[in-house]
């Protein structure tokens, strides 16, 4: 059976973010009847969809994402996305480029309308089999619908958050108090329920990787590029727009707080695992 | 005004602790917000959050502070 261990995590985080859901409607039917169920749900819908088409347009705008010409350098690296689509079972991604000012890529989408952006540092930075690796990691992401899991883990902790906030709010005397302890409550709650979601997180950037290998035939080529990855971001300036400059370098130190949540598993693991 | 009671007490201790949690480690805030809806955020390699600096983490620092300044005032309600 494929991927039992991801299916297995999967069920109980799914649970579990199934009964902070649940509660958080338990809550609003309490308070305000099942009059307001529907508006729960609607809201719910139109708040996860909101998050997937924005955070899809703020990732390739805030790159600077252009089209890969499907001629010339690049005409390799279409083929080849191509048939790993074509093994992988899915439709073959757009493919865009970007100048990050550091070796990255990464995927946005769903199956069937799935992109995938690489920037020019990498394709400079890693040899063939290297980008094919990483090519190799994105589709995974895209045929496992990780981009999609991800916005829906993120938008059922910003509803429980939501409805803690509301709770706190409309339960008080409406004084200053009430407004202040609602927004750090509504916070706390998005943020535990982030925990779950993030833990998911990290184990699916190893499935992707497992299956990386298993389409290119070995795991060596991704797990050079990631270490090359790793050692060619360290010390570099992003040229990307400020914001993502924050978010692409490499973090200083790394708490243990900071990898509680953390999308991805420390690099160190992934390589040894590609490489076992 | 009234006495100040549970609400305030929450308000001082969790206001503070959070406040501070954003100026020290605005990255993780910052991760918590947007995984899942900014895919092109790269961890460190130790898989830590990402982080580096930039206008958000400052924006996110300047939110903590403002925490920490409104806890401590519902803190004072109960000396004062």
């Amino acid at each position: 059976m494929r991927h039992t261990g991801l299916k297995i995590r999967m069920a109980v985080v799914g649970t579990l973010l199934f009964a902070f859901y649940a509660a958080a409607g338990l809550v609003v039917y309490a308070m305000y009847g099942e009059g307001a169920i529907p508006l729960v749900l609607v809201g719910s819908v139109v708040l996860i969809g909101f998050q997937y088409k924005v955070g899809k347009w703020a990732a390739l705008r805030s790159v600077g994402a252009e089209d890969m010409p499907e001629s010339g350098e690049f005409q390799r690296i279409h083929q080849q996305v191509e048939s790993m689509s074509r093994d992988m079972g899915i439709d073959k991604p757009r493919l865009m480029i970007a100048d990050m000012g550091v070796p990255n890529a990464f995927a946005v989408g769903r199956k069937g309308a799935g992109t995938v952006v690489v920037s020019r540092e990498l394709l400079a930075l890693l040899e063939d089999d290297e980008v094919e690796g990483v090519l190799a990691h994105e589709l995974a992401h895209i045929a496992n619908r990780d981009v999609v899991m991800m916005v829906l883990g993120q938008g059922i902790a910003s509803v429980v958050g939501l409805v803690a906030q509301f709770v706190v709010l409309l339960s008080g005397d409406n004084d200053l108090a009430d407004f202040f302890l609602a927004i750090i409550v509504g916070n706390l709650v998005q943020f535990f329920v982030m925990l779950f979601v993030l833990a998911i997180s990290r184990y699916r950037e190893y499935v992707a990787d497992a299956d990386a290998r298993r389409a290119i035939g070995s795991g060596d080529p991704l797990a050079r590029a990631l270490s090359k990855i790793s050692r060619g971001a360290e010390g570099r300036e992003s040229t990307v727009d400020e914001q993502v400059s924050a978010l692409c370098i490499f973090g200083t130190g790394g708490s243990f707080l900071s990898k509680l949540v953390s999308t991805h598993p420390p690099m160190e693991k992934r390589i040894e695992r590609l490489r076992n | 005004m009234a006495e100040p009671g549970l609400t305030e007490a929450l308000s001082a201790a969790l206001g503070v602790a959070f406040g501070l949690l954003m100026v020290a480690y605005p990255g993780v805030v910052l991760a918590v917000q947007t995984a899942g809806t900014r895919p092109d955020r790269q961890p460190g390699p130790d898989g830590e959050a990402p982080g580096g600096g930039g206008s958000m983490e400052t924006l996110v620092r300047v939110v903590g502070v403002a925490f920490v300044i409104t806890g401590l005032y519902f803190a004072s309600l109960f000396v004062l």
